[in-house]
């Protein structure tokens, strides 16, 4: 697998990046290996957008190397760490899944929502209940179908989603509906349940 | 363009907004009609969704991470930028998207989603 991985800050205002990275450098012919600290800064205008922080946020990520970026901003952090290892490929414990036509993920909270008289409610976040997956797809071959259905076993799976976003699952419920007029192509469809490492 | 708090929620395509109150309601025997009574507001849910249109995977991973950390239990202002509807002061809950991998071409992956904001004081 591919390893990359970014770090990334986004806030509303932001008027300067400061970036730092370490180069390495070899020398060909007496085979000495250095590292070369490198600072730079970037400074963006006053009426900088989210859109537009977001975006200067991932041109620092389109090199090889792994880059940390500080962004400073005047009021208010929102920390936005993503880390992927591939991307565009479903797969399951490292197995990737055939012909993925689509992923459903909702992620529901816990919320207490008490009426108060004559104000609006109270509604406090109690937690969440981590990510449901409704995962469907098709494959040609009875046998997938049969290893799909032994992923419902009750063991943490590792799930990778295309967005390169991985998580340990509960696979629930496999679903393989059978088609007679779809000759050699087998739906499926299950759910998971995301689970603490 | 729906602000939330500092930042605007992607291409937002539908608002749905749903007042409710709380009725207490109790049946009475042998009689047509319940006695009700209003007690109060349970305040306004607004039903956000829309599209995250990227060029890049990596794009869209941002911006889902970005509307997950979002759901954190902080009030933040929500101003759906109508020209009628008032701001209000709302939470952001239970993200729900869909990787609609079949659908996605190169430089323009999009992902529908849906939000809801509940409003508080």
């Amino acid at each position: 697998l591919h390893s990359h991985s970014l770090l990334l800050f986004a806030a509303p205002e932001i008027e300067d990046i400061y970036a730092t990275d370490t180069l390495s450098l070899t020398d060909a012919i007496t085979d000495l290996t250095s590292e070369l600290p490198t600072t730079d800064t970037v400074t963006l205008t006053d009426a900088v957008s989210v859109e537009q922080i977001l975006g200067d946020s991932f041109a620092l990520t389109e090199a090889d190397a792994t880059i940390s970026a500080e962004l400073y901003p005047n009021e208010g952090l929102l920390l936005v760490e993503v880390a992927y290892r591939v991307q565009d490929e479903t797969s399951i414990d490292a197995v990737a899944l055939p012909h993925v036509l689509s992923l459903s993920i909702q992620e529901s909270s816990v919320v207490q929502d008490l009426p108060v008289m004559d104000a609006l409610p109270y509604r406090k976040q109690r937690g969440k209940q981590g990510r449901r997956f409704t995962i469907r797809g098709w494959t040609d071959s009875l046998s997938t179908l049969e290893t799909l259905r032994g992923y419902a076993d009750g063991e943490k799976h590792l799930l990778m989603l295309p967005t390169g976003d991985s998580m340990n699952v509960h696979v629930t419920d496999v679903r393989t509906p059978e088609v007679v007029e779809n000759y050699d192509v087998y739906d499926y469809e299950f759910d998971a349940l995301e689970v603490v490492d | 363009m729906v602000r939330f708090g500092d930042y605007a929620l992607p291409h937002v395509l539908e608002a749905q907004i749903q007042k409710s109150r709380v009725e207490i309601e109790r049946t009475i025997p042998h009689r047509d009609v319940a006695y009700r009574a209003d007690q109060t507001t349970r305040g306004r849910t607004v039903r956000v969704s829309g599209e995250i249109r990227c060029a890049t995977i990596s794009d869209v991973a941002f911006m889902i991470e970005l509307l997950r950390r979002l759901s954190d239990d902080t009030a933040r202002i929500l101003d759906l930028e109508d020209g009628t509807t008032s701001t209000m002061n709302a939470k952001l809950t239970d993200p729900v998207y869909l990787l609609d991998t079949a659908e996605w071409v190169a430089n323009d992956y999009r992902v529908p989603y849906s939000v809801t904001l509940l409003e508080v004081a």
